[in-house]
C-alpha cells in the first residue's frame, strides 16, 4: 500500500521508507510499545464493527439488544481516539497551520521544531493533570456503566494515559532535536 | 500577561504546533482566567464522546473508504465513468471530477484522494492531450470536490458540531455538489474543444462490461441512499453495514487486499480519526468557554450596527469563511469556527441546513487557496511540481467555485429544495 505521508509504496507498515525511520532507530522497549498500541488499535476497530453488527442482528431477529453496549460503543471511540492521536504523535502526523516551516532553511527548521515540542509537551501535561483530576471526581462519584457493570471511571482512564503518551513522545522529540544540534555544532 | 500567553501561543501555531494543542492552550488561558479548574478541560469532551449517537461513524466511515482507496476500486471506476462519459469533450476530465467526487465523500477530503487517484488520472489525462497546467488544476481542486455528498466525514462533523440534521445536510449537499461538478464539467468540455482532445466512440459493450467490472463498488452509494432514507438503518449501523461491505468485496471477492495488510489500513485511517477527534476534544472545551463569555453574542451586537440584512450577511459570511478556509484545515475550521457562527447566522435567518452547505462550500475551495492549501502540498508532493506552479493552474478552477458558491449562497433552495420537498427530517 501507499505511505500517506510520503506516498511510497510499501508493503508492511514500519517499511515505509520515510515514516519507519523512527521506527529503525528505536529500541527494544519501544518496539514493543508501538508493537502494542498497534494491535490494540486495530482490537478496538474490530470489536467496535463486531458491537454494533451484534447489536443489529440481535434487534433485527431476536427483539433484544446487549445491555449497555452503545454504552461500550460511544467509549471505543473515546479509546479509537486517544490511540490514534498517540500514534499519530509518534509519526508526527498532527493537523498544523505549517505557513512558515515551509518557508524556513533547514536549520531555523529544527529550532523551530525543538521549541514547539517542548510547547506541544507542556500543554500535553497540562491535560493530563486535567484529566487525572476529571478522573478522580468520576472515581469518587462510583456511576458505573450499564456494560458489564463496569466503573465509569475505568472507561474514561485512556484519556489521562493518552495526552501522557503524547507529551512524552512530543518531550522525546524535543529532546531528539537538541541533540541533533548538538552533534552538528560539534563536529 | 494575559497578552503575552495569547502571543505566545499564536507564535506557536504559526510555527507549526498541533492545531489541538493550540486550541487547548487558548482555552486554558481562558479557564484560568475565568476561574474555572482545569478537569473542565475534559469535561465537555469526555461528556460529547460519551452521549453523541453518530461519532462513531466517523472512524467506521473513514475506515471504508481507505479500504476502497487501497483496492483498484479507482481503477474499475474510472473504467465505468470513460465508457458512460467518454464521448464528451472533455469527457475524461469530467471522469476525472466524477471519480474524485466519489472517492473524497467516502475518505473525507484527507489527501487520499489525489495520492490514491492522482497517479493514476493525471498521466491519462496528459495523454488525452488535455493541457498540463489544466490537468493539474483539475487533479488538485478535484481533491476535495465530494464534500457535499453523503457520507462525508465534514458533513457529519458539521452535524455533530451545530447540532443539525445531519440525514438534512446529506440531502441539501446532493443538489450544490452535483452543480460544481457540472460548472467545472462545461469548462472542461470548453478546454477538451479547444485543444483537441481525443473522443471516444460509444461502445455499447464497453459500458456493459465496465459496469459489470465495478458493480460491486457502484452499489455503495445506492445502499446508502436507501438505507438512510428509506429508515431501514440508523446512520451508525449504515456505517459498519458499509465496511463490512467493503471487506467482503475488496478482501474475498476482488481479493485485492490481502488479510495482512488490514493492520496497517487501520493503522492509517484511524491515526486520521484520532487526529480529528483530539482537535475536537481540544475545541469543545474553546467553544464552551467562549460560549461562557458571551462571544457570539459579543460579535453579534457589534456586527448588527453594521451589517442590517441577511443578504449582507451573507457576503461577509463568504468573505470570511474565505479567508478560514485560506488559512485553517477544514476540520480546525469546522470545530471552532461554526460554534461561533451558528448562533449569528441564526438570528440573521439563515436555516442551520444552508449555513452547513455554504461553509462546507467555501472550505472545499480554501481546500486549493493559497497560502495553505492542503491539497495544494499534496499535489506538489505526488506530482513533483512547485507550490506557486499549482497556484497558476488552480486559478480557473478557484473562479468557476466561486461562481458556484455564489450560486449556492444567495440560492437558498438548492441546498433546501429536496428537505422541504421529501420532507427529510
Amino acid at each position: 500500500m501507499q505511505c500517506l505521508k510520503c506516498g511510497k509504496e510499501f508493503d508492511n507498515f514500519y517499511e515505509c521508507p520515510l515514516c519507519s525511520e523512527v521506527w529503525r532507530k528505536s529500541g527494544r522497549f519501544t518496539r514493543i510499545f508501538t508493537k502494542t498500541e498497534d494491535v490494540l488499535l486495530n482490537l478496538f476497530l474490530a470489536l467496535m464493527v463486531l458491537m454494533v453488527l451484534a447489536q443489529i442482528l440481535m434487534r433485527n431477529f431476536f427483539q433484544s439488544g446487549i445491555l449497555g453496549g452503545d454504552d461500550l460503543i460511544r467509549h471505543l471511540v473515546l479509546w479509537i481516539a486517544f490511540f490514534g492521536a498517540a500514534i499519530a504523535t509518534r509519526s508526527n502526523s498532527h493537523v498544523k497551520i505549517d505557513v512558515i516551516t515551509h518557508l524556513a532553511g533547514e536549520k531555523i527548521r529544527k529550532t523551530i521544531d525543538v521549541a514547539v515540542s517542548f510547547f506541544s509537551c507542556l500543554v500535553c501535561a497540562i491535560l493530563v493533570g486535567a484529566s487525572c483530576h476529571f478522573v478522580i471526581i468520576e472515581f469518587e462519584a462510583a456511576n458505573h456503566s450499564q456494560f458489564l457493570n463496569l466503573p465509569v471511571w475505568t472507561m474514561e482512564t485512556v484519556m489521562p494515559l493518552g495526552y501522557l503518551v503524547i507529551a512524552v513522545r512530543f518531550a522525546l522529540n524535543g529532546i531528539r532535536g537538541i541533540k541533533d544540534m548538538g552533534r552538528e555544532m560539534i563536529p | 500577561m494575559i497578552a503575552l500567553l495569547v502571543g505566545i501561543i499564536s507564535v506557536m501555531a504559526l510555527l507549526g504546533a498541533p492545531v489541538f494543542v493550540v486550541i487547548a492552550a487558548f482555552a486554558m488561558v481562558g479557564f484560568h482566567y475565568a476561574d474555572i479548574p482545569f478537569a473542565a478541560l475534559v469535561v465537555d469532551t469526555y461528556n460529547k464522546f460519551a452521549s453523541n449517537p453518530v461519532l462513531y461513524t466517523i472512524p467506521l466511515f473513514t475506515f471504508a473508504g481507505f479500504i476502497l482507496a487501497e483496492s483498484r476500486a479507482s481503477l474499475r471506476i474510472v473504467n465505468f465513468s470513460r465508457a458512460i462519459l467518454g464521448w464528451l469533450p472533455g469527457g475524461f476530465a469530467i471522469v476525472a471530477l466524477a471519480a474524485c467526487a466519489f472517492f473524497t465523500a467516502f475518505t473525507g477530503a484527507s489527501g487520499v484522494t489525489i495520492i490514491a487517484l492522482g497517479g493514476l488520472l493525471y498521466p491519462a489525462l496528459i495523454k488525452e492531450k488535455y493541457p498540463e497546467r489544466f490537468s493539474l488544476g483539475l487533479i488538485t481542486t478535484s481533491g476535495s470536490l465530494g464534500l457535499l455528498f453523503p457520507p462525508s466525514l465534514p458533513i457529519i462533523i458539521f452535524g455533530v458540531v451545530g447540532e443539525t440534521s445531519i440525514n438534512q445536510l446529506f440531502a441539501a449537499g446532493l443538489i450544490p455538489g452535483v452543480l460544481l461538478i457540472v460548472l467545472l464539467g462545461m469548462y472542461s468540455t470548453f478546454v477538451g474543444f479547444r485543444s483537441e482532445v481525443v473522443r471516444e466512440k460509444v461502445s455499447m459493450p464497453q459500458i456493459i462490461r465496465t459496469t459489470w467490472e465495478a458493480k460491486w463498488e457502484l452499489i455503495i452509494p445506492v445502499i446508502v441512499a436507501v438505507g438512510i432514507y428509506g429508515g431501514f438503518v440508523t446512520l451508525g449501523e449504515m456505517a459498519t453495514l458499509i465496511v463490512i461491505y467493503s471487506l467482503i468485496v475488496e478482501v474475498l471477492i476482488h481479493r485485492e487486499i490481502k488479510i495482512r495488510h488490514l493492520p496497517a489500513i487501520t493503522n492509517q485511517s484511524m491515526v486520521l480519526v484520532g487526529g480529528i477527534l483530539i482537535i475536537l476534544g481540544a475545541a469543545l472545551a474553546l467553544t464552551n468557554y467562549m460560549i461562557d463569555a458571551q462571544v457570539p453574542m459579543k460579535i453579534l451586537e457589534a456586527m448588527q450596527t453594521v451589517i442590517t440584512s441577511k443578504w449582507l450577511f451573507l457576503i461577509g459570511l463568504n468573505v470570511f469563511l474565505l479567508i478560514v478556509g485560506c488559512v485553517m484545515d477544514i476540520y480546525s475550521a469546522l470545530l471552532v469556527v461554526v460554534p461561533l457562527i451558528m448562533p449569528i447566522a441564526l438570528s440573521y435567518g439563515i436555516d442551520p441546513v444552508h449555513l452547513g452547505i455554504i461553509f462546507l462550500t467555501n472550505m472545499e475551495i480554501g481546500y486549493s487557496t493559497p497560502p495553505v492549501g492542503m491539497n495544494l502540498f499534496i499535489s506538489s508532493f505526488r506530482f513533483n511540481k512547485s507550490v506557486p506552479a499549482l497556484y497558476r493552474a488552480a486559478v480557473p478552477f478557484l473562479i468557476i467555485l466561486l461562481i458556484g458558491l455564489m450560486l449556492i449562497t444567495y440560492i437558498p433552495d438548492l441546498s433546501l429544495w429536496l428537505i422541504t420537498h421529501f420532507g427529510i427530517r
